[in-house]
């Protein structure tokens, strides 16, 4: 009774704190595993099974989704869990038959992906990976800054379409005027009252969303090149797709 | 949809789609900076939705609480139920609610008109207002002794018919029982047609025998009292 009391305590934390999230995610991770094996009917091979991930997040949903009221926390867990593994299951019940890039074509020999003409060659796509790596670690540096992480910035990030389109009209309008851009990175504060009177968005919406514009109002700025090329479609004003 | 890999944690990494929105998902072993293309995305919390909707549930509880004692209320005491006529001879119309409590008079002719000239019935029940204006009609002439009240009483049930006029006889009996000798007839209101709106029962409560009442236009008298009350000078 105390335990579950104790965990209790834990996931209200972890709800808060992703730090602390993580901890109670690694310490509970047998009982993750324990589960997932149980779903599989099988021992799992940890390096390749994509099942663990899929539990790993189901535990995380049933971290954020618990509530007192709902029993105790593990079944709860167990049970979405299941649920989370049968989605993923179905889902990939339709790509069966398809061949993975990724597999080995022979023992120990090349995947399949590397004997496909075109594809990026394995050091192409390494240093690709590296200077992703090292913009994400200098904007993830200039969000510290504001007190905000990319996982601040993912939970405060708008799932309507129109708020969804409002930002993005916001950042349409903030990369056409690089001054605007650079009295952000001066004062450290958003222009919301310019911001809400020339996009004619709601000054509520501005401040609601306010992490996960200041990180659009990062990338538009110098310095992220390869971020705004992922985002080329949308800097150029495009629709949702 | 491409999605590049944000930031890296025990259970889950940080996306960013081509749409710029950012997501949690599944980590399957990714690395920082890697580009992705089916990721199994984390569902979002429906929390904010259940409060969304538990609000919604409660104000539709509170309106639909509100309809029914409004309604109730509305049914009970904004709603004419019944309606009496006093005729002595000013003649006066009294509006009954469902609780029995008076919510107009209006004169139905130039006497009553003279009789109800500044007096309000607000908030008072039946018996007090008759009282009051038979009182009135005796200090301002209009009712003296051998003279007659007649109580036309227009009730959607025979039920309620009853309990009025034999309500109405004692109270008006014991009113002037000490003052005048009048004639108290208590009649079943009928229209043009000659039908009653009062709807017959299986089951009538009998009337005390110190009640009479009479249907007018049938001429059915069941019975009259004379009511005689010795005047303590007289």
């Amino acid at each position: 009774m105390n335990e579950e009391h104790v965990l209790v305590g834990q996931v209200y934390e972890a709800k808060e704190d992703m730090e602390a999230a993580d901890r109670l995610i690694s310490s509970y991770l047998p009982f993750v595993k324990s589960e997932t094996a149980k779903y599989l009917k099988r021992p799992l091979i940890e390096e390749n099974d994509d099942e663990l991930s899929i539990a790993m997040i189901a535990f995380h949903e049933a971290i954020r989704g618990y509530a007192k009221g709902r029993g105790a926390f593990l079944p709860f867990a167990s049970v979405l869990i299941k649920n989370r593994l049968t989605d993923y299951m179905r889902r990939e019940r339709k790509h069966r038959g398809h061949l993975s890039l990724d597999m080995p074509l022979e023992e120990g020999g090349d995947t399949l992906g590397m004997r496909l003409p075109g594809q990026e060659d394995e050091q192409e796509a390494c240093d690709r990976r590296d200077a992703t790596k090292s913009e994400i670690e200098e904007l993830a540096g200039q969000l510290a800054r504001f007190g905000v992480s990319f996982t601040d910035v993912a939970e405060n990030c708008p799932r309507q379409k129109r708020t969804v389109c409002a930002c993005r009209k916001i950042m349409e309008y903030a990369g056409g005027n690089p001054e605007l851009l650079e009295e952000f990175l001066r004062t450290g504060r958003i222009p919301v009252t310019r911001l809400s009177r020339e996009c004619h968005v709601e000054r509520k919406t501005l401040e609601r969303h306010r992490k996960y514009l200041i990180a659009l109002f990062l990338i538009c700025t110098n310095g992220y090149e390869i971020i705004r090329g992922h985002l080329k479609y949308v800097l150029k004003g495009g629709a949702d797709q | 949809m491409k999605y590049i890999i944000m930031e890296c944690h025990v259970s889950y990494a940080v996306l960013l789609d081509e749409g710029g929105r950012f997501w949690r998902a599944a980590n399957r072993q990714y690395q920082i900076g890697q580009t992705v293309e089916d990721p199994v995305l984390m569902k979002e919390s429906d929390t904010v939705k259940k409060m969304k909707m538990r609000a919604a549930m409660g104000i539709a509880v509170a309106a639909a609480c509100f309809l029914l004692v409004f309604t109730s209320y509305y049914r009970d005491y904004m709603v004419m139920e019944t309606a009496v006529c006093l005729t002595i001879n000013p003649s006066v119309r009294m509006e009954l609610n469902r609780k029995g409590q008076v919510m107009n008079v209006a004169g139905l002719n130039e006497d009553g008109r003279k009789l109800l000239e500044g007096y309000s019935p607000a908030s008072k029940d039946r018996l007090s207002v008759t009282k009051e204006l038979i009182g009135r009609a005796v200090e301002m002439g209009y009712l003296s002794a051998g003279g007659m009240v007649v109580v036309d009483i227009d009730a959607p049930e025979e039920a309620i018919f009853q309990r009025y006029g034999v309500e109405l006889r004692k109270e008006l009996a014991e009113y002037l029982e000490d003052t005048l000798a009048v004639e108290i007839q208590i009649v079943k209101h009928e229209d043009e047609t000659g039908k009653s709106s009062v709807k017959p029962e299986e089951t009538v409560p009998s009337a005390p025998k110190t009640v009479q009442i009479k249907k007018s236009n049938q001429s059915l008298r069941c019975s009259r009292r004379m009511i005689r009350c010795r005047n303590n000078q007289g």
